[in-house]
């Protein structure tokens, strides 16, 4: 028997007609809609009194991990690690222990352990008070941060009045191993505690400081489609790996200035798309399109004629529903002078970060003016989700994953279906003034919140790139489309915002839970479930919590929307 | 994301006579006991199709060896022992050899008269030539690859070179397979129980598909539940938490199996037609497997060859 293994990373009518009876746990109490367990303004402890004026500060810090060992001979360039036996390369032991003390950076190809910094990592925070509201809003440049670590930030600064502290990843797959699976092997998982160290320490700060610097404060609104892109349009900046192909096409940015002077403080961008543009072929730190994002939003852009002035302060890239692999994949980039980069690398990153920082220069510039009342509220609940991937007990089990938050089983048996562990996520909507924001902690499907079964999130570049069937929305090599006739219609969760002039849907947020995706079209491999992928586009049910997951958010997300 | 690169006891019925005996179905029916594994009462999983008999080969396996023994006709053969999961070759590996193909008793090479593996895998050792015998890996850490620590292991039947010598093919299980073997079907591995994992194949050499794994404790009883023997079986190549029989690959593994010398596994599938209480028939069957702790146990097997016939001419009920 010498076989290999995998491990992600979806029989007869019995089984499966069995496994339909017996995966789907029953509901536990709590998972219903009920009160969010924050609602501010509202709480006893968050009054809706206090001086009608927006306060924001805005602050970063680099959190880039020490990088102290380091690949030194890579034999066949692939950027992976792969020492004798396995191959030729060696590694610098820079602390001398004779251990790997790599960081290993979150994607794609593992194991791939960074041997320098191309950009450096940040953590970015704005912290907003309105009367006696205040909210944090962090992102930091790396894959996910799991719920429990995302705890620790906050109790580090639980000392501050704010009333809640949102914390976003880019889901950079360009930065340190947050989650564990990129490490060495089943047994090597790929964080490090040093990093969750520096992370925590420079968010912890970046806080702070944000915190200290408050100030009277004014916000721009603005939203376009980022479509603008000469030769391209929508599909230079983005692509849909998973049929349907719906594409969340807003670029939407909020950027707040000094209410006096009209100095920037802080601009908040939200896109979506995975900042895996970079690739995998060398071993550099950064934090893919989003650095070129930011630049130009801080600093303006000149470049093949396109000239736009900075806002200044602190960007802070926002991540959206980037599931279904939003993100380079087909994407043809061409860069403001015009260069086409057709290969993914750190120029395509560059050319996609650029040209999204002069769509959203261009929404603000065509966006509303300074306006001063900016009311804020967030609500914030846990959901209790089952962890029904196999492939995740695996990961827990052998503490790949770093989260040990798991309940709800008898842990001397075996894990499996009828003893499924379960966890908390958390879920948050925010208001800032005409803005709201639906946070958790997955990579939701963009389809869920904006619809778009009907094509009308489906650019015609799209289509006519990728052959779609306009009635389906599905490649012409996909063996098995999704039926768009059990597809939900609306509301869907953006029309249910009221009062909302620019909704954004805030993906791996305040918790990192896998792919979300709608219950009509989530298939799993019978037998093989979430270990090998059901015929079609259905890789993401592999990487996800399980198939009860997206519901029993879904239920909890309304409850809270409309409570 | 895309990522490139899982104490009830239910012993169901206490042993097939004792399961009939106890009321337990014969063939395929019955109800399904989900709190306590996903079988029948019969503790055959629900739904278990036939054989596909027609697309395999049941003739014209070849013989099994002849266990070994010390006055046999010795040869210089290599050992090449190499990576169970990644294919490379496992260099500072030890090893004992049984050469009755019994490694229940006293090895006859260990480390007082066997080096450990050099830089390729290899170690040169006298062998009986032409015989099934059996070896252990017994420690050993791969140079510059941590995650190469070696497990325990054991494989039987395994063919020696002739007169003229050759190559001994042996397998070395890494931490890291067997933690992800247990892990994947969602067992925290239990250090002082052991794993038998293996493969089915017909005579023509391709995998068996549709068969189930039985193990029989030394005592003769059935061992099979969700604590202790818990069998599954791999779907291309990876083990699955919800299959319940040989998938295309031939591969099963049975888990948190007791320590201890004398097991008997069986392979049990339905070959309708032949006369057989509901059609279960012993398709394959291998004495004196040794369960250690905290190792894996690799068995693959064949068919048995009997007048041709695909099974051997064994009912699972008499």
């Amino acid at each position: 028997m010498r076989r290999a293994m995998t491990v992600p990373g979806s029989m007869a009518a019995t089984v499966a007609a069995l496994f339909a009876a017996t995966m789907v746990p029953e509901c536990k109490e709590g998972d219903r809609p009920q009160r969010p367990q924050l609602v501010c303004p509202g709480d006893p402890g968050c009054p809706d009194t206090g001086e009608a004026v927006l306060y924001v500060g805005a602050a970063r810090r680099d959190v880039t991990p020490e990088i102290v060992d380091y690949q030194t001979v890579d034999e066949n360039g692939n950027a992976i690690f792969e020492p004798r036996p396995l191959g030729n390369d060696e590694y610098f032991d820079g602390d001398g222990n004779g251990e790997w003390d790599f960081v290993y950076i979150a994607g794609l190809g593992s194991p791939r352990p960074a041997s320098g910094v191309r950009d450096p990592i940040w953590s970015r925070a704005l912290v907003m008070r309105w009367k006696s509201t205040t909210i944090a809003v962090v992102a930091i440049d790396v894959i996910g941060y799991f719920r429990t670590d995302i705890d620790d930030i906050r109790e580090s600064v639980s000392d501050l009045d704010i009333d809640f502290v949102s914390v976003s990843s880019t889901h950079n797959h360009e930065g340190p191993d947050t989650v564990g699976i990129w490490g060495m092997d089943e047994m090597w998982p790929g964080w490090r505690q040093e990093t969750f160290d520096v992370i925590g320490a420079g968010t912890e700060e970046a806080i702070r400081e944000a915190y200290a610097a408050m100030k009277p404060a004014a916000v721009r609104y603005g939203a376009i489609p980022a479509d603008r892109n000469p030769d391209h349009g929508l599909c230079a900046v983005q692509s849909d790996g998973r049929d349907p192909v719906i594409m969340p096409e807003m670029l939407t940015v909020l950027r707040f200035e000094d209410a006096d002077t009209h100095e920037g403080i802080g601009t908040l961008v939200h896109f979506t798309h995975h900042p895996e543009s970079s690739d995998d072929r060398h071993q550099l730190l950064s934090s893919d399109f989003v650095h070129e994002l930011r630049l130009g939003l801080e600093q303006g852009i000149d470049m093949g004629g396109v000239q736009m002035d900075g806002l200044g302060g602190v960007a802070l890239f926002v991540q959206g529903p980037l599931g279904s692999q939003i993100g380079p994949g087909d994407a043809m980039c061409t860069d403001l002078d015009g260069t086409a980069i057709t290969e993914r690398g750190f120029e395509k990153a560059d050319c996609i970060g650029r040209n999204l920082a002069w769509m959203a220069l261009s929404a603000i510039e065509e966006g509303t003016g300074p306006e001063t009342e900016v009311p804020l509220g967030v609500r914030s609940r846990l959901v209790e989700l089952p962890v029904e991937n196999y492939g995740y007990h695996a990961m827990m089990l052998s503490h790949i994953f770093h989260r040990y938050d798991l309940y709800g089983f008898d842990e001397t048996l075996p894990v499996n279906a009828e003893n499924v562990p379960w966890i908390k996520t958390e879920i948050s909507w925010l208001r800032i003034g005409r803005a709201q924001a639906i946070g958790l902690g997955g990579e939701p499907s963009p389809e869920l919140f904006i619809g778009g079964y009907d094509g009308s999130h489906t650019p015609q570049c799209a289509i006519d790139n990728l052959g779609l069937d306009p009635d389906d929305l599905s490649t012409p090599d996909n063996p098995n489309p999704p039926d768009l006739s059990l597809a939900p219609g609306p509301p869907y969760l953006f029309d249910r915002l009221e009062g909302c002039d620019y909704p954004m849907a805030w993906g791996v947020t305040n918790d990192m839970l896998g792919y979300l995706i709608p219950e009509f079209d989530y298939v799993l491999a019978h037998p093989g479930a979430y270990v090998t992928e059901a015929e079609g586009h259905h890789y993401e049910e592999t990487n996800s919590v399980g198939e009860t997951a997206w519901p029993r958010i879904q239920d909890a997300l309304i409850g809270m929307i409309e409570y | 994301m895309r990522a490139t690169t899982m104490n009830i006891v239910t012993l169901l019925c206490a042993g097939l006579l004792a399961l009939a005996a106890a009321g337990c179905d014969e063939g395929n029916g019955g109800e399904n006991d989900a709190a306590t594994d996903t079988g029948d009462n019969d503790g055959y999983p629900a739904g278990m199709p036939t054989i596909p008999e027609g697309d395999f080969s049941w003739s014209g396996c070849p013989d099994q060896l002849p266990n070994g023994s010390a006055t046999d006709t010795m040869v210089s053969a290599t050992i090449a022992v190499e990576d169970f999961e990644q294919g490379f070759m496992v260099e500072g590996v030890q090893l004992e050899v049984f050469y009755d193909n019994d490694a229940s008793g006293t090895p006859d090479l260990d480390a007082t008269n066997l080096d450990v593996t050099d830089e390729n895998g290899e170690v040169t050792a006298l062998v009986p030539a032409g015989r099934s015998i059996a070896y252990r890996v017994v420690g050993g850490e791969t140079p510059l690859y941590p995650p190469g620590i070696v497990q325990a292991s054991i494989e039987y039947d395994v063919p020696t070179p002739d007169a003229d010598g050759g190559v001994v093919d042996a397998l070395s299980v890494s931490q890291a397979t067997y933690a992800l073997i247990s892990t994947v079907l969602g067992i925290t591995p239990d250090p002082t129980k052991g794993i038998l994992a293996g493969g089915f194949q017909d005579c023509g050499g391709d995998d068996l598909e549709g068969v189930v794994a039985r193990l029989f404790r030394p005592t003769g009883e059935l061992c099979q539940g969700v604590s202790e023997c818990l069998d599954r079986y791999f779907i291309d190549d990876t083990p699955a938490q919800d299959q319940y029989w040989s998938s295309a690959d031939g591969l099963f593994g049975v888990l948190q199996i007791p320590t201890g010398s004398g097991y008997r596994l069986e392979l049990h599938g339905i070959v309708p037609g032949h006369g057989c209480p509901g059609d279960m028939v012993v398709v394959g069957e291998h004495d004196g497997i040794r369960i250690i702790e905290n190792a894996i146990s690799i068995v693959d097997m064949k068919c048995i060859d009997v007048d041709d016939q695909p099974w051997s001419a064994r009912c699972v009920w008499e």
